[in-house]
């Protein structure tokens, strides 16, 4: 804590202290002569309260001394300071603004969006200082520069300020503002943080950039930068916000000829409950809408379903958007999707038994004819080289199902399907021959070697848990089918002698893998995903080929994994065309050169030319800004064209509103490298503070108050008349009661 | 209050230049005084007769009077109360101060022992008179004539307060003066070192004397009305003091409480009769007290 004086020449004033010592010593009355002949009785007393009277006057004096001195440092306008004091309104000033421009700065208060207001105070407090200050300005989406502005361009740049979809954190920000004000000769230091603290806006694992610096530059004179965080907007509890956090096609593949699910999930961020009306777009048409109740602090799933026959080969555009209400922050009441509708999926199930086959080709295709996301063929083992040598490679997955054996040939087909980027389902049963499966060319193609069936314990006689809950195949429900593997019985499996090649994707209850993949990488990512147990069961359970109870109809596990399966084998979860702001962007061309690509924005308008990528290499975009449709023209030989597209969505974080709590601030800011104002008020007092120090001229005036009393007081006491007592000149008849 | 009433406020009685008036005055004030007061039990009648109470001789009842009255009267009041008094003056130069330049305290005590005197004489006691300061300087031997009177009055104008009092010498010397138990009426500022001033009052008590002690002080040596730095000086020995007035003023009151408390507590244990006064104070609580010591005898 500092002291200063904002009039120190006043305070000489404090020199006045010396007026009643003066005026005891060169003033002294001349004292009355007076015959007095009680002088006895003076001198008496005298002998015994000289110490006691020489306490009281300089007891008195002290008082009157203080009371001179407090005065004149009144004056003076004292301050303290738990920073160096920067000087007041009239000095230059290196000032920093770093703007928090996320998405959730739109939120808006009072018909004014977060960073509307910020802009207002920015702009205030560029006025408070000179013409000859300069402004480093800084927001969260691009790069700050290191040249100063004038306060009259700073203007200009704040008033052009927009919200972005994509951020860097604000440390990175408060680094760049940092080293410029730090090398900024302004004698003022001063850094604005504008921003409504939420979490998304900070990186609250490492500190604020540039902090190192400005604690070295504080040790030097003068070099002190104060840092003002001005949160802005309501706390998280009083915000209201309904927003959309997912729209998406639950089966994950779009087929030709059926109607295509579209799921959202629409969730209230306040504290009441909320009454909206969910609409669906697709293609830019409206296509039907449906009145949801959210639960406050809650969320519900809406579906649509597209109409039948979407074309083929095309880009769809779909679209939730959130009606009904005003909502005071509108990026997150719309969320987009693209999709491309194309052909079912092949499926190839090999086995040497049909009813080995049947619970897969159900799961998968479980009203055969009708439309369907997979078109489903059964083989014989024994037959796969001779009649699929051809087609094969038209397949999505092959299913391998509890298979004796396969001649080298066979094996060969499948070993190079899977390098050229087939997916590959092995199913172990009872009836497989580990030495077939342990052979050289199934070998290269398995994620492991089959060591010998083992019965599980009865302890551990079921599945165990996913190994690995962000593995596509288990989609978002790895975290459901856990608590099902657990119950689910297995009785035997295929001990593996090694599975260095392969990733343990599952596991049963003692440990031991019951799934593993092993990925080939290529043009096309190759996959064989290895079960250990077989993808069948039987009715009985005294049956020897009765392993596990997986495609029992009681558990929804396994139709949901096979369904996922296919997706993920074929490689169409990997064509993602829908991407969270931040994210760069990967679209798979079409075979061919492109001789020019073109990248249009989501208002149709912002067009920007893009380098054609390699033959066979996906077209990358790095970050988009702006949330959307967005679309992709690629012309090959011949100007023809193809049409792409992806759908750029904020992240969920953006719309969950979690604030900054004081510990991560002390973290990003060093715990006294801050002040905090939480509003207006706090704003212009910390900032007063910051320039001024604390003023304490009312507790001084209150102190001078107390003294003044207190030297009554001491006065009185000291030098009172006798309680009681004659008055000087008493009248007689007084006099007389007194005595 | 009354005409007469008025003379014994000591501003009123020093305009009058006479002692022997000023004495009559005083009287005369304080006996019409006493008719609204507690004391007019004893006092109208205080020359010849007193008023008759069941255990009186009967024989002494005047009969005169109850023919005239229709009350009964006792005649040998007087003859039973006589009482020979001795107004002893102190003549120590610190008597003769005033701060006011109104009575000095010697003036105030000479004009209540004038009126003791008057009082004493109207009620045909013996009264005699002693001025002293080192050592007695004048006396009159006690008489209960009215010529007395003259004489005293005609002493006491003529005494001016101007030595330096020994109360230890002086007092054993008017005890030894005294053939009789007397009334001893002490009229002094007491201002000299306290042990002589206590070892002469046991003197006259062991002597089986009444002692009543007018305590007379200034009326500014009693509250202290200075202000500012003030210069004092002792009028007996010339020492100077300066002292800041405001400063000691309330030490100052507390040590002239404590110096009468002192005397009075003395005086108490020596059964004597301790008036504490000051000469902006009125005649008749002196001659109350007179008062009260003479019924004590009656």
């Amino acid at each position: 804590m500092e002291f200063s004086l904002m009039h120190a020449g006043l305070a000489a004033g404090a020199a006045l202290a010396a007026i009643p010592v003066l005026l005891h010593l060169f003033m002294r009355p001349t004292p009355k002569h007076v015959v007095f002949p009680a002088l006895r009785l003076i001198r008496e007393r005298q002998k015994r309260s000289k110490k006691k009277m020489r306490i009281k006057n300089w007891l008195l004096l002290a008082a009157r001394m203080l009371l001179l001195a407090l005065m004149a440092l009144a004056l003076a306008r004292p301050r303290l300071h738990s920073q160096t004091p920067l000087g007041d309104d009239s000095v230059p000033t290196a000032m920093g603004l770093v703007f928090d421009t996320s998405l959730s700065m739109s939120y808006k208060q009072n018909d004014k969006t977060l960073l509307d207001q910020a802009k207002e105070r920015a702009l205030e407090l560029i006025d408070r200082v000179p013409d000859s200050s300069l402004i480093f300005a800084a927001d969260s989406a691009s790069p700050a520069s290191k040249a100063g502005r004038s306060p009259a361009s700073a203007r200009q740049w704040i008033k052009e300020l927009t919200v972005r979809a994509v951020n860097r954190p604000l440390n990175v920000a408060m680094g760049e503002v940092y080293e410029a004000v730090l090398e900024c000769d302004r004698p003022r230091r001063e850094v604005y943080v504008l921003s409504d603290l939420a979490k998304t806006s900070w990186d609250v694992s490492r500190p604020a950039e540039g902090l190192d610096k400005v604690a070295k530059a504080a040790e030097k004179p003068g070099g002190k930068v104060a840092t003002v965080v001005l949160r802005l907007g309501p706390a998280a509890a009083e915000r209201q916000n309904v927003s959309i956090d997912e729209i998406a096609i639950p089966s994950g593949v779009a087929s030709t000829g059926d109607p295509v699910e579209v799921r959202g999930l629409v969730r209230s961020h306040g504290a009441k409950p909320a009454s909206r009306i969910v609409e669906f777009h697709l293609d830019g048409v409206k296509k039907g809408q449906k009145p949801v109740e959210v639960p406050a602090g809650g969320q519900v799933e809406v579906q649509f379903l597209t109409p039948p026959r979407l074309k083929e080969g095309e880009v769809h555009r779909a679209e939730l958007r959130v009606v009904g209400a005003p909502d005071p922050l509108a990026f997150d009441d719309v969320r987009f999707l693209s999709f491309q509708a194309r052909p079912p999926l092949k499926v190839l199930i090999a086995s040497d038994l049909d009813v080995d086959a049947e619970f897969v080709a159900l799961a998968l295709d479980p009203d055969p004819g009708a439309s369907r996301a997979y078109q489903v063929e059964r083989a014989r083992a024994s037959e796969l080289a001779a009649k699929y040598r051809d087609t094969l490679k038209d397949f999505a997955a092959v299913f391998l199902l509890d298979v004796r054996e396969l001649d080298p040939t066979a094996w060969g087909l499948l070993n190079a399907y899977v390098h050229e980027g087939g997916g590959l389902v092995v199913g172990a049963g009872p009836r497989c021959l580990a030495e077939n499966y342990n052979g050289p060319i199934p070998a290269q193609l398995l994620p492991a070697q089959l060591d010998a069936p083992v019965a599980t314990a009865p302890k551990t006689a079921t599945f165990g848990q996913v190994a690995d809950v962000t593995h596509p195949l288990f989609g978002r429900y790895a975290e459901e089918i856990d608590p099902q593997l657990a119950v689910m019985p297995v009785y035997k499996y295929w001990r593996l002698k090694t599975a260095e090649a392969g990733r343990t994707l599952m596991t049963f209850a003692d440990g031991a893998p019951a799934l593993v993949e092993r990925t080939f990488q290529g043009a096309r990512a190759g996959r064989v995903l290895l079960w250990t147990t077989p993808l069948a069961r039987r009715p009985r359970r005294s049956d020897p080929a009765a392993w596990n109870e997986l495609p029992n109809l009681s558990y929804w596990v396994f139709p949901v994994v096979m369904n996922l399966t296919v997706p993920y084998l074929a490689g169409s979860t990997g064509e993602k065309l829908v991407f969270e702001a931040g994210d760069d962007v990967t679209l798979s061309m079409a075979p061919g050169a492109a001789s020019d690509v073109r990248i249009i924005g989501p208002d149709g308008k912002t067009a920007e030319a893009a380098t054609p990528p390699p033959p066979g290499e996906p077209l990358r975009i790095a970050a988009p800004q702006f949330l959307g449709h967005w679309t992709v023209v690629a012309t090959g030989p011949g100007d023809a064209k193809k049409t792409l597209g992806f759908s750029l969505n904020p992240t969920v974080d953006e719309s969950t509103f979690s604030e900054l709590e004081k510990t991560d601030l002390d973290a990003l800011l060093g715990k006294d490298g801050y002040a905090l104002a939480v509003d207006d008020k706090t704003f212009n007092r910390v900032t007063d503070l910051i320039r001024v120090g604390h003023e304490i001229f009312p507790w001084i005036m209150f102190l001078i108050l107390i003294l003044v009393t207190a030297e009554n007081y001491l006065a009185n006491t000291f030098y009172k008349e006798p309680t009681g007592g004659p008055a000087p000149g008493p009248s007689p008849d007084a006099a007389q009661a007194a005595a | 209050m009354g005409d007469a009433e008025k003379f014994l406020k000591p501003e009123v009685i020093r305009q009058v230049a006479r002692l022997d008036l000023r004495a009559k005055f005083i009287v005369e004030g304080f006996i019409a005084g006493l008719h609204a007061s507690p004391f007019q039990g004893f006092s109208v009648e205080f020359s010849e007769h007193r008023k008759y109470s069941p255990g009186d001789n009967i024989a002494d009842i005047d009969w005169n009077v109850f023919a005239k009255t229709d009350r009964f009267y006792t005649k040998k009041f007087q003859a039973e109360t006589n009482l020979t008094g001795y107004l002893v003056m102190d003549l120590s130069a610190s008597m003769g101060y005033t701060h006011r330049q109104e009575l000095t305290k010697f003036e105030y005590g000479v004009s209540l022992a004038a009126a003791l005197g008057y009082l004493m004489i109207h009620q045909q006691d013996p009264v005699g008179l002693i001025a002293f300061d080192q050592k007695v300087r004048r006396s009159l031997a006690p008489r209960s004539r009215r010529s007395q009177l003259a004489n005293i009055l005609s002493v006491l104008s003529q005494l001016k307060p101007e030595g330096v009092a020994d109360f230890q010498a002086s007092l054993t010397q008017v005890a030894s003066m005294m053939r009789h138990r007397s009334l001893i009426m002490i009229f002094s500022d007491l201002l000299a070192d306290p042990e002589p001033i206590r070892k002469g009052l046991h003197r006259l008590r062991h002597s089986g004397h009444d002692v009543i002690l007018f305590h007379i002080l200034d009326e500014a040596e009693a509250a202290f009305p200075f202000q500012g730095m003030v210069r004092l000086e002792d009028n007996e020995t010339g020492e100077l003091i300066e002292v800041d007035a405001d400063a000691i003023k309330a030490d100052y009151l507390e040590e002239v409480e404590e110096f009468r408390a002192s005397y009075k507590t003395e005086c108490v244990r020596a059964r004597i009769d301790y008036v504490p006064l000051h000469t902006g104070m009125a005649f008749d609580k002196a001659l109350t007290s007179y008062l009260m010591s003479r019924q004590a005898r009656g």
